[in-house]
Order: C-alpha cells, then structure tokens, then sequence
C-alpha cells in the first residue's frame, strides 16, 4: 500500500480544471506500467511452490474429502471413539464421540471458507461504497463517513462480536454479519484514496464533458482501479477472518455444534492434548496451510500486481 | 470564411458574462464582462494570454466551473437554453450531445486502465443507451474510420499508452463527434501535439467538423493556428474581450493595441529572429488589475494617459463587425508602421 499512497500524491495536487496539469507517471497510481522487453522466461520461486502446494491441499482436502468412501462427519460411533490416526478406515483417526476426523476437518474447512469469502464480500461491498462516496464527493460526505471509520476502529473488535454476540446469541448468520460489518475500514479507506486522487484526473473531468453521470464516473472509471487493490487485501483478509471465526468458534460464539469448525475442534481436543495430540493438531495445521498459502501469495500478488498484471507465478509480464 | 455575420441566430452567445473567484479580500472577476457570439456552422478562435479567462469562460458555458468559482452576471444561451439557469440534469443531456469538448493532452484527458474501444463506447453509450452492444461496436469502429485510424478493429482493443499522441487525440475527436454535437469546444487542441503531426491532427479535426456541421471554439494562444483555422476571432486580456472580427480584419488590421503587440511579437518565416516584439511588462494578476483599461500598464499607445487609467473602455463594434475596446483605437495602425523598425519600436516604449 505504500506504493499507491507515494503515486497518489502528485494526482491529488493537480486541479480538476488545470487543463495543463502533466502527471509525470500517471499510470503508476493505476497499476499500468510501460511494456517491460520479455525477459526470459523464469520458474516459480520456492515460496510460490510451498504456497500453492499449501493452497492445494487445503482446497483438495474440502472438496475432494467428501467424496472418500469414508466420509462421514456426523455419525457417532461410542465403541470407536480416539482412535489414533491412520488406524483401519480412519485416515486421521476419530475424536472422542468416534466420529471420523478426516470428514470434520474437511467439513469444517467448507464452513470455515464459506464464512469467510461471505464476510470479505459484505466487507468489500460496505468499503467499497463508503470509500467512493467519501472519496469522490468529498466534503462534508467525506467527513461524515470517514469518521464513522474512525469509530468504527476505536471499538475492539472481538470485544465488540462478544457482546453483541453474547445479545442476541450465537449462530452461523450472526457471525457472518457481525464479522461482515466490522472489516470493512481499511477497504473503505484504500477506495477512498484511491477515488480522491483519481477525481482529479482530466479524464474524469473529460468524462464530466461527455455527460456522465457522478454514478457512472464511479462505476465506470473508479471501481475497475480500486477492485484489483481490494482483492489483493481480501485474500490477506480471508486469513483474518479465518482466525477471528476460528477464535469465536473456540470461544464457543462461533459455529454451534454440531457443525465442526476448525476452532470448535481446537476447543474441543484441547481437553485430550496429552492423550490425543492429533484432535488439536489436525485442525490447526488445516488453518496453518490456509492461512499460510494466502499471506504468501497475497503477497506475491501484490508485489507483482504493481507491475502492471505482470504474471502472477513468475513475475514475468 | 464569412466576411459578415451569417444569417441565422447563434449556436451560443454570451452577454456580458462575469465569474468571480472567491478571493480572501472579496471576489475576484476573473471573466469580466465578456461578450461573443459562435455562429452556425463556424470556427471561433478565442485568443489569450495564461489567465486570460478564455478556459474560464468555456468551462461557464459548459456549467463546469472549478469549486469556488462562479457566475455572476451575464448570460450564457446555447440554442435558445439558458445555461447558466439549467438544472443539472438537463445540463448533462446537454453535455457531450450537443456540446462536446476536446482538450488539450489526450494522454490525461482518456483513463489509462481502459481500452479505446471501452472508451469510445461508452462516449456513445451515455447518450445512445438504447444501442445494442453490436451497435455501439459498429459506431466505435466507425468513428475511428472517421477520423481515419487505420486497423481500426486491432485500435479498438488498445489501451491508450499503446497510441502515438496524434492517434490518441484522433480517438478524443472521435468521441467528441460521437453525438454529432452543434457544438465542438476545442481547448488547445494541439498544444501538447509534435509539431510534425499537430497540422495531420488539425486536418482532420477540420474535415470532421466541416462532415459533422458542427460550430467549434477554438481556444488557443496560438496565433498561426488561429490565422490557419478560424472564420472570427476574440481576442482577450485579463478578462476582458480586446478585440474580435473576422480573421481578415483582426490580423490584416489590428485596432486594439494589445492585438498589435500579440501580432508584432509572433516571428515570421520570412522575416529575421532578432526583430520580434515583446509587449512589456507581464499581464497583472486577478487581484491587481488596474482601475482604469486592463491593458494600460502595458500600453504602449495609451498606457500613460489619464482616460485609459481611470475608464475601461467598453467594445465598440463597427458595421462590420469589427469590435475593440479601446479609447484610443484610431491611433494603433500608426503604433504597428512605428514598430515595424525595431529601433523606434524600442524608443517607443
């Protein structure tokens, strides 16, 4: 991000009317770099290859999971409880009421990213409005809604999702909209700039001459910029809220049982960790693979979305 | 070119037109009273200095101000509509319809992350939304043949760092002719242009606008592209309207001598570098204008007299249609034979 906020500044300092502003580097705030000389072609770094391969399980595991002849997340089987991992039909063993570890990892991995791609959306949505409301009107609406932000972050969060939590009591739906309206500053705030400075671009005033609408500049010429920038913070932020439900669940605020979720596993195996180290292990590796893989390539992503769409694995335009 | 106003009422005109800013000691009259008429069908080129107003003045015609500023006075009719009074709404019907603006640089003036093809498209979508998408191609592709972009298929899926300057400002034409507008607004068309292509540029804005029937303000301090391009010109000065008259009577026979020094001061290819003119002084900031004609600190004619410091003078238009706004008008020929031998010209100001 630091990058955007030192390429904004010489945008922002140009009037909407100065017809003869030149912006030394106008496409550098938008991400478009001139065309590099192909290089040649260069492999996938090592970290790319751990990520992915982290990535790829996970996905495997949740997607491909259910289809094993074993799979079976519910069924309690008293007289098969504890069972060590790969014993007979049991790839990762059972947990104490004997159901089949394997299939609640995987079925808690769905709910897990289910939850989290619904509460980035309701996030991005929420930022993405305010942000270029704020941003591209300016003025008074800009410091109403940035204040709100500013609010908004001085309430703890977990704090926040245990009271109200604790309010109206816990289920799958009020998680997702508590987490979906608590993310949503830092989106808002990255639009915000982002609208800011582009508002004064002569495009945006060319575009005014053209009959545009304030809607249409919006949709047409700001979103599009801002999206990419987003979804490079949404996959950091799958990770994050990943955690934060997984803490809930662990609190027992999050998923109620008897859906599995990663955290709810933790809680639960906790009890058994002298014993039975794998109830805690298996779950908590699942969330070191997802959110490891994501910080990785969220990252790689975002070094090499700066140069322009430049090739997301090699860094090669 | 016309040699006297056309039959017919005026694409747009506008009366006595003031924007003021708002200065920390008041307002500040940054378009003082100005007055011209753009008729069908022809170019009027607007000529001044930096700060002469004249991107003022076609901003107020187009209701796009920058903050802070406004209009005071004055009227701003477009085909019988009252601009300054419009609704917003109706205003942006109007806007890239009717009149259509090209600026200057077309690198800054087109989104960087958009293909041509997106762009021009929704030029024509904005006021065409009942096309179909195979329609809006159609046209697109169209334009570019109009203003005569070769491959016009292969350009449409571009981006604009991807065009030379000249295509670029080619494509810019194009989406200001998408509506066939009444009215082209051209701010410094070619200013940002290589010299080697600003005249292949100008052609072609000129042939588009002559196809389309469209009336055009050419805003410029170029004088040779005025002289080149234009049927009448307006000459302004801190505000104020100097001069205007055809390109023949303005440039053939100057009366205001601010037009005289502007003409004294361009080089001719056929005369030598050292002898070009220069007005002296510099034009006086918005909030230090001078009570008296704008233009008398710099006067060479009557800069030094009580009438010009104390009364501006106001346009005087002949039956021909020669307008000036100056007390001392009648003596500016004499001034241009006594500049035109450089020494006098020095000893004279």
């Amino acid at each position: 991000m630091t990058r955007l906020s030192a390429g904004a500044a010489p945008g922002s300092s140009a009037g909407l009317h100065d017809t003869v502003a030149v912006d030394p580097s106008p496409l550098d705030v938008l991400g478009v770099a001139p065309a590099r000389p192909a290089g040649r072609r260069r492999l996938p770094t090592v970290s790319i290859v751990i990520a992915t391969a982290l990535l790829c399980s996970i996905v495997a595991l949740v997607v491909l999971a259910p289809l094993l002849p074993g799979y079976d997340p519910v069924t309690q089987h008293l007289d098969a409880s504890q069972l060590r991992p790969l014993s007979d039909g049991h790839l990762l063993g059972t947990d104490p009421l004997g159901r089949d570890e394997l299939s609640r990892v995987a079925l808690a991995g769905r709910v897990s990213i289910l939850i989290a791609l619904a509460v980035v959306a309701l996030n991005l949505v929420i930022g993405v409005v305010v942000g270029l409301t704020a941003g591209y009107f300016g003025g008074r609406a800009d410091y109403l809604l940035m204040g709100l932000a500013d609010l908004q972050l001085t309430i703890p969060v977990l704090l926040l999702l245990i009271a109200v939590i604790a309010a109206v009591g816990p289920s799958t739906t009020t998680l997702v909209v508590v987490l979906g309206v608590t993310f949503w500053v830092r989106y808002a705030r990255v639009t915000r700039v982002i609208a800011a400075s582009l508002r004064e671009r002569e495009f945006v005033l060319a575009a005014v001459t053209q009959g545009a609408t304030d809607r249409w500049i919006m949709v047409k010429h700001l979103l599009p910029t801002v999206i990419p920038q987003l979804i490079v913070m949404g996959t950091f932020d799958i990770g994050t809220i990943v955690i934060a439900e997984a803490s809930l669940s662990y609190l027992g605020l999050g998923v109620q049982a008897p859906t599995p979720s990663w955290g709810g596993m933790i809680a639960e195996g906790q009890r058994y960790l002298q014993t039975n180290p794998a109830l805690v292990l298996v779950p908590a590796a699942a969330v070191f693979a997802l959110l490891g893989g994501l910080a990785i390539l969220g990252q790689r992503f975002s070094a090499t979305y700066g140069r322009g769409g430049a090739d997301l694995v090699t860094g090669r335009r | 070119m016309h040699e006297a106003p056309p039959p017919g009422r005026p694409v747009l005109s506008v009366r006595d037109l003031v924007v003021v800013f708002d200065g920390p000691h008041g307002p500040l009259r940054a378009v003082d009273g100005v007055s011209f008429d753009v008729w069908p069908n022809e170019v009027l080129g607007i000529v001044g200095e930096s700060g002469s107003g004249k991107s003022l003045t076609m901003l107020a015609v187009m209701g796009l101000l920058p903050p802070g500023a406004r209009v005071e006075s004055g009227s701003i009719e477009f085909r019988g509509r009252d601009m300054v009074a419009l609704p917003w709404e109706q205003r942006r019907q109007v806007l890239g319809k009717e009149i259509a603006m090209i600026f200057q640089d077309p690198m800054t003036s087109m989104n960087p992350v958009m293909k041509i093809g997106r762009q021009l498209a929704e030029a024509i979508r904005l006021h065409a939304r009942e096309l179909s998408r195979a329609q809006v191609q159609a046209r697109a592709a169209e334009l570019l043949a109009l203003v005569r972009i070769p491959d016009a298929q292969r350009r449409l899926t571009a981006y604009p760092h991807e065009l030379s300057g000249g295509m670029r400002q080619r494509v810019m034409i194009a989406m200001a002719v998408a509506h066939d507008p009444a009215l082209l607004i051209a701010d410094e068309p070619t200013t940002a242009l290589d010299v080697t292509i600003q005249a292949q540029v100008l052609r072609v804005l000129r042939r588009i606008r002559s196809q389309v029937g469209a009336s055009m303000t050419l805003i410029t301090h170029d004088l040779g592209l005025v002289a080149e391009s234009a049927d009448r010109v307006v000459v302004m000065y801190g505000g104020r309207v100097m001069e205007t008259g055809t390109v023949e009577q303005v440039f053939a026979a100057p009366a205001h001598p601010y037009t005289a020094g502007l003409l004294a001061s361009s080089l001719r290819v056929d005369g030598p570098l050292d002898e070009a003119y220069a007005i002296p002084g510099t034009p006086p900031q918005v909030d230090a204008r001078p009570a008296g004609c704008v233009f008398s600190p710099r006067c060479p004619v009557g800069g030094h007299r009580d009438l010009c410091r104390a009364d501006k003078p106001g346009l005087h238009t002949d039956e021909a249609g020669h307008g000036v706004a100056c007390h001392y008008s009648g003596e500016t020929s004499a001034w241009v034979e006594l500049s035109r031998r450089p020494s006098d010209a020095a000893v004279g100001t």
